[in-house]
């Protein structure tokens, strides 16, 4: 009997303190996981937005010479570095989710702006060159480039592209 | 014993337990920063370059310093539409670097973030850091650059032009060496002396004008009636001018009735009062004109060249001087003389240099002297040295001073245009210009040296030339030294020998033996550089100022692609102002139906300056 008293006591205090140790480390690993997985989708936006931003101030789109109604890929350039007014004006005249969609954006949301140096915002045709939506949610990602519009003259401005969710 | 066992075994798979706890509890999952940082660097250093490359003057003209530049003439319109890195890269490679660093200051502060710093470099020369502590990362990238000159067009038309036939001015010297109606001595034996020589006009010469340099001698200053001393000059037989001598004279007369074609140039000098009549060095005709002329100079290895001689009568003699070169360094085949002369009466004489090659106390009353010369010129071997020659013939008639007084009926004793100097001799290299123009250019030797001496001093056109010549005028003469050098070889000095030290190109054989025309060797002189000629009498006589030095040079005759131009006729402008002054700087001038030219669209013209590197360093 006194064989298995011990052999019990001993059975209750493992178990018991395997069970908490257990339950601990499977909070911890889910814990881990999410934290590695928040962090990844931050690099996953941070390229999106790198991306797009190179994607806008460096191409033209598809086709070049693109409408509201043709574009198959958004680029805003006329040339490297200088952007199109009117392509930044039918940018921001397209419909939200389908930028998303052409943007390959279509997890996060974005706000699209185009700004002078001096702050102002780019106006074309009466129309602020902004658009998305601005960010309301717990993580976000901002990639600024820096280029021409084709107004005459050319001023400088700076394109600020805000990936969020 | 079991359960002591059992439960270790508890204890040791809870440690383990514990311990991954306590690692996954430390665990922090972070995204890779840094590669995000290099990245935004990246894209923005490329940012300023392409938008320095893309953004032209026009569109940065409010700039302070751009307006500064615009109100001050620096910049204009023509640059407004080469790129802000063209400007910059611009004032760098001329070294203005502190408007190359105002304007790239003035083109990226407040455009790029300002939390980031920022340093601009070309070639290593700082135009911008924003002087912003340097924490953590430095990102660098560097882009190879070059560009517009400013002030210079970028895109639009450039030109070419070219000659494509040459009716050019140009000028020939007929000089006629010494020669007279020989020395009497005294007495009555004096008489008349005349010599004529023909020369030619291109068939299609125009604007023909001519002057005439004449040094003479006859008589002196006693006699009153011009009919004693009286030398006149004729152009094909029509008379020009006549003056009264007064010993050695030296003066200048403008000629007219030359034609394109065969001329000839006849002097008469009347019996003097005493002395004889005789011509000095520089007697030289110099007739300029306008021609058509060959865009090509060619001149075989292989050579037979006849020089004849003038035409000569005198009382009571008569004697030339002919000078001839062959050109350095050719190979002396044959050399002889033919020599017609009349009414021959006494001596006779033919000097080449200072060898005696022909006399005769006796001589034919119309000899006919045919002679080889060769042994006599002034070579090494075989080899010409490039030096003058000269050779003399001196024909005397013999007779009375009664015959002369009291007849008139004194022999003209004459050496005839048939006599010549045949030359065979072989040049060490064939010499063939094409596409360029032959122009005779003269410089004077009017720089006073000790001695009586003159001096030229000329800097010799950027081109091949040939046939240097000098052209000695005096009003008396004996001997003279010529030496020729260039810089920046040192000046001769005049030895007590009667010598140039250095650089001797010619010194007369015997005394007055003063050529008309003295071949300089082209080895002396130098291209595109100061070149010296150095003539002295050795014994003192003046050189006079007028004396010159002949040569021809190759004038380029087209100019290449020039500037750019917005517009095809500035284009073409500017060729033909190129080509006109390429070829006024030669003195020449030319018609502009003569002038063919190309134009092209220039769409990318090639940089003008750089390449450079091109670095912007970012940090944070």
């Amino acid at each position: 009997m006194a064989k298995g008293q011990i052999w019990s006591l001993d059975l209750g205090a493992s178990v018991a303190i395997f069970l908490l140790a257990f339950v601990i480390l499977t909070f911890l690993w889910g814990y881990v996981r999410r934290q590695a997985d928040d962090q990844q989708d931050m690099v996953r936006m941070r390229d999106s937005a790198t991306t797009v931003a190179d994607l806008l101030v460096r191409t033209s789109g598809y086709p070049s010479n693109w409408t509201n109604d043709t574009v198959q890929s958004v680029g805003l350039a006329a040339e490297e570095n200088l952007i199109s007014g009117q392509k930044a004006l039918g940018f921001v005249s397209l419909n939200y989710t389908r930028t998303l969609d052409l943007l390959d954006l279509g997890a996060y949301n974005y706000y699209f702006q185009l700004k002078y140096v001096n702050g102002s915002p780019v106006i074309i045709n009466g129309t602020s060159a902004e658009s998305g939506v601005n960010f309301t949610g717990t993580e976000s990602s901002v990639s600024q480039r820096y280029a021409l519009i084709d107004s005459e003259p050319k001023k400088r401005v700076v394109l600020r592209l805000v990936v969020w969710k | 014993m079991r359960g002591v066992t059992l439960s270790l075994d508890a204890l040791v798979a809870a440690m383990i337990m514990f311990s991954l706890i306590a690692v996954l509890g430390g665990v922090r999952y972070s995204a890779s920063q840094p590669q995000d940082d290099y990245e935004a660097f990246y894209y923005t250093e490329r940012d300023a370059v392409i938008t320095l490359q893309t953004a032209k003057l026009r569109d940065i003209q409010d700039f302070p310093i751009i307006q500064n530049l615009t109100a001050s003439g620096d910049l204009v319109e023509a640059d407004m539409n080469k790129s802000v890195i063209d400007i910059i890269g611009s004032y760098w490679a001329a070294g203005n670097l502190s408007i190359a660093r105002n304007i790239t200051r003035t083109f990226l502060e407040g455009f790029l973030p300002p939390n980031f710093g920022f340093d601009v470099l070309l070639d290593g020369t700082s135009l911008y850091n924003n002087s912003l502590p340097q924490n953590r990362f430095l990102s660098r990238n560097n882009f190879l650059i070059s560009g517009y000159k400013k002030e210079a067009a970028v895109e639009g038309y450039v030109s070419s032009a070219w000659l494509t036939k040459a009716s050019a001015n140009d000028t020939i010297l007929v000089s006629i060496s010494p020669a007279g109606a020989g020395y009497s001595g005294s007495g009555l034996n004096r008489g008349n002396f005349t010599i004529i020589k023909s020369f030619e006009l291109p068939a299609n010469a125009t604007n023909i004008s001519a002057t005439l340099y004449l040094s003479a001698h006859e008589g002196n200053s006693q006699a009153s009636s011009s009919r004693w001393r009286n030398v006149s000059a004729f152009i094909n037989e029509i008379w020009q001018f006549s003056f009264l001598t007064s010993g050695g004279t030296y003066a200048s007369w403008s000629i007219y009735n030359i034609t394109p074609g065969n001329n000839t140039l006849r002097i008469k000098m009347n019996k003097p009062y005493d002395y004889n009549a005789h011509i000095h060095p520089g007697l030289t005709l110099v007739v300029n004109y306008v021609a058509e002329k060959e865009l090509f100079y060619e001149e075989p290895r292989e050579n037979l060249k006849r020089i004849y001689f003038p035409y000569a009568e005198g009382t009571p003699a008569v004697y030339v001087t002919v000078p001839f070169s062959i050109p350095e360094n050719s190979v002396i085949n044959n050399a002889t003389i033919h020599v017609d002369g009349q009414l021959v009466d006494d001596n006779g004489e033919i000097e080449v240099n200072n060898y005696t090659a022909w006399s005769s106390s006796s001589p034919p009353y119309n000899p006919s002297i045919n002679l080889s010369i060769k042994n006599y010129l002034r070579k090494n071997g075989n080899i010409s040295t490039g030096e003058t020659n000269v050779m003399g013939v001196y024909f005397d008639t013999q007779a009375s001073d009664t015959d002369y007084l009291y007849a008139n009926a004194r022999n003209q004793t004459r050496i005839l245009n048939t006599s010549y100097i045949e030359l065979n001799y072989t040049l060490p290299q064939k010499i063939v210009k094409y596409g360029s123009l032959p122009v005779s250019l003269i410089t004077y030797a009017n720089i006073s040296i000790s001695g009586n001496g003159k001096q030229a001093n000329w800097t010799m056109p950027a081109t091949d030339f040939i046939n240097p010549f000098l052209h000695v005028v005096q009003q008396y003469s004996w001997e003279v030294e010529v030496a020729a050098w260039h810089r920046p070889e040192p000046s001769p000095t005049w030895t007590g020998s009667d010598k140039w030290s250095n650089y001797t190109v010619f010194s007369s054989p015997t005394s007055r033996n003063v050529p008309a025309d003295i071949y300089i060797l082209p080895s002396r002189l130098l291209s595109n550089a100061s070149n010296l000629v150095n003539v002295r009498d050795t014994n003192d006589q003046v050189i006079l100022s007028n004396t010159s030095i002949s040569y021809t040079i190759f004038a380029p005759v087209q100019v290449g692609y020039g500037a750019v131009f917005q517009n095809q006729t500035a284009a073409v402008n500017d060729a033909v102002a190129r080509l006109n002054a390429t070829l006024n700087a030669y003195g020449i001038r030319i018609n502009l139906q003569d002038i063919q030219y190309s134009t092209q669209a220039a769409a990318k013209v090639p940089w003008m300056w750089g390449p450079a590197e091109f670095e912007v360093q970012i940090w944070k």
